[in-house]
């Protein structure tokens, strides 16, 4: 979308600053990690809730470029606000793990999950965090294609929360069943999520995937080739404005683009 | 043999035969809380595949009766998807309009409906995706209606007539009564 004349108003959660909060952390042995993870699994189940986006064990290495010179593992163990130190202590105790007492402490970690390279790049410096960057759908198409793959990709986001809930290319070649198309694909994998589909997505449509998208209630498509031969949402019908269906949506083509990664994609029937 | 001859080995009594048992996954359906549709996929008089409605159950909108028969038929197996060039397909209401390119993209030989459906028919009613020669793609099937059309009808009424509280919004129905009288096909 960088090539627009517009610039995009991104949400809060994309543009917020680093908030962190405190959790109980301990140096380990590594020969310590596993029964260490089972007495959080154990104990502390209900305790890491809300940050799934920070990674359980962090280790350094005492020398980057030296790897051979050892590390030192760190774990965290849950938010202070859950449980009082003093509680932890005796929890550890009880269950035989007095030694790692004297190591705890408390530090800060990213309180939200980071949506953008940016966020990530700055907040992972606190403590490693999980980040899965989008893959936009022409990559996927690219990468469908490097696999032998009819050249389509989906994505299916929920634009409330700017999450991707799937991204799927099209895979009738290695499935060797012709209607695994990337938008039925996706359909697919955001109902064996179980959440319900109304989001906006990309991809490039024919008129069975536009009506999966009327079935699936989508809210908003945008596409980034048209497709004369097939095309249901605008090339050939415009299922999403058809009068005596049930459910309509917004669809958008990029026009005046030219994107070269596109042009490197064969004519698509679909 | 030659092509036409082949189209036509079953004859009409067949069709009511197959179309007898996609009326039964229908009903199927009604008795699982779907919506009432059911079909079977008939390869040289033998029935290959056969599914019905399945959205609720896999909160997914378009797990239609056509796609679980096809995604049965593939996932056996025993064919591959050449398969639908030599096949019928008979299903109680006429193929929505994804499911109708869906059956293009396979390479149908025939499609025979029950009823016709006249919010999304891909088939003749709404839309001509069989037929249509701008889908240059994929070859046209023909597709018949009026097989068991009003089984097919009162299906469908007795589960509309039922509260859905499966609906985006269930509307309350207690005062609807079930219509029997079925005006003659368009």
């Amino acid at each position: 979308m960088s090539n627009l004349p517009f610039r995009q108003i991104l949400s809060d959660e994309e543009t917020r600053d680093l908030e962190t909060v405190d959790v109980y952390v301990a140096d380990i042995e590594p020969k310590e990690t596993e029964n260490v993870l089972k007495f959080i699994k154990k104990n502390l189940p209900s305790l890491f809730l809300n940050l799934n986006h920070v990674k359980r064990v962090r280790k350094i290495y005492n020398d980057e470029k030296d790897k051979g010179k050892g590390f030192t593992l760190t774990i965290l163990f849950c938010l202070t606000t859950v449980i009082s130190l003093a509680d932890l202590q005796a929890l550890l105790a009880s269950n035989e793990f007095d030694k790692l007492i004297p190591r705890l402490r408390v530090v800060k970690v990213s309180k939200y999950p980071p949506i953008t390279r940016a966020q990530f790049d700055a907040w992972k410096q606190l403590w490693p965090l999980n980040f899965r960057e989008p893959k936009k759908a022409i990559e996927l198409a690219q990468l469908a294609k490097s696999k032998g793959e009819i050249p389509i990709g989906c994505v299916v986001v929920d634009p409330r929360t700017n999450t991707i809930l799937a991204e799927c290319h099209d895979t009738r070649a290695s499935t060797r069943h012709p209607l695994c198309h990337s938008v039925l694909n996706c359909i697919n994998a955001v109902a064996n999520s179980e959440i319900s589909s109304r989001q906006p997505k990309n991809a490039n449509e024919e008129p069975m995937c536009s009506m999966a998208l009327v079935h699936s209630r989508i809210g908003r498509v945008f596409y980034a080739k048209e497709n004369p031969n097939s095309g249901g949402l605008g090339s050939t019908y415009k299922i999403h404005t058809h009068s005596s269906l049930n459910h309509h949506f917004q669809v958008f083509v990029w026009d005046n683009i030219v994107d070269a990664r596109i042009e490197t994609l064969n004519q698509i029937d679909t | 043999m030659d092509d036409e001859a082949k189209h036509d080995v079953s004859s009409e009594t067949d069709h009511y035969q197959y179309m007898r048992r996609a009326l039964e996954l229908a009903q199927e359906a009604y008795e699982s809380q779907e919506v009432p549709v059911g079909c079977v996929f008939v390869h040289n008089n033998e029935i290959i595949g056969f599914g019905r409605n399945k959205t609720n159950e896999a909160l997914n909108g378009t797990r239609h009766a056509e796609f679980e028969a096809i995604d049965v038929i593939l996932s056996s197996g025993k064919y591959t998807s050449d398969v639908f060039k030599e096949c019928s397909l008979y299903v109680t209401v006429e193929p929505c309009v994804m499911c109708a390119y869906a059956l293009r993209q396979l390479g149908i030989k025939q499609v025979y409906y029950g009823c016709a459906n006249e919010r999304f028919g891909g088939t003749g009613s709404v839309f001509n995706i069989h037929e249509d020669t701008n889908l240059s793609l994929h070859s046209q099937y023909p597709s018949i209606g009026g097989y068991y059309r009003e089984e097919a009808i009162m299906l469908l009424r007795k589960f509309y007539v039922r509260e859905n509280d499966n609906a985006p919004k269930p509307k309350r129905k207690h005062q609807r009564v079930l219509k029997t009288t079925i005006k003659p096909p368009k």
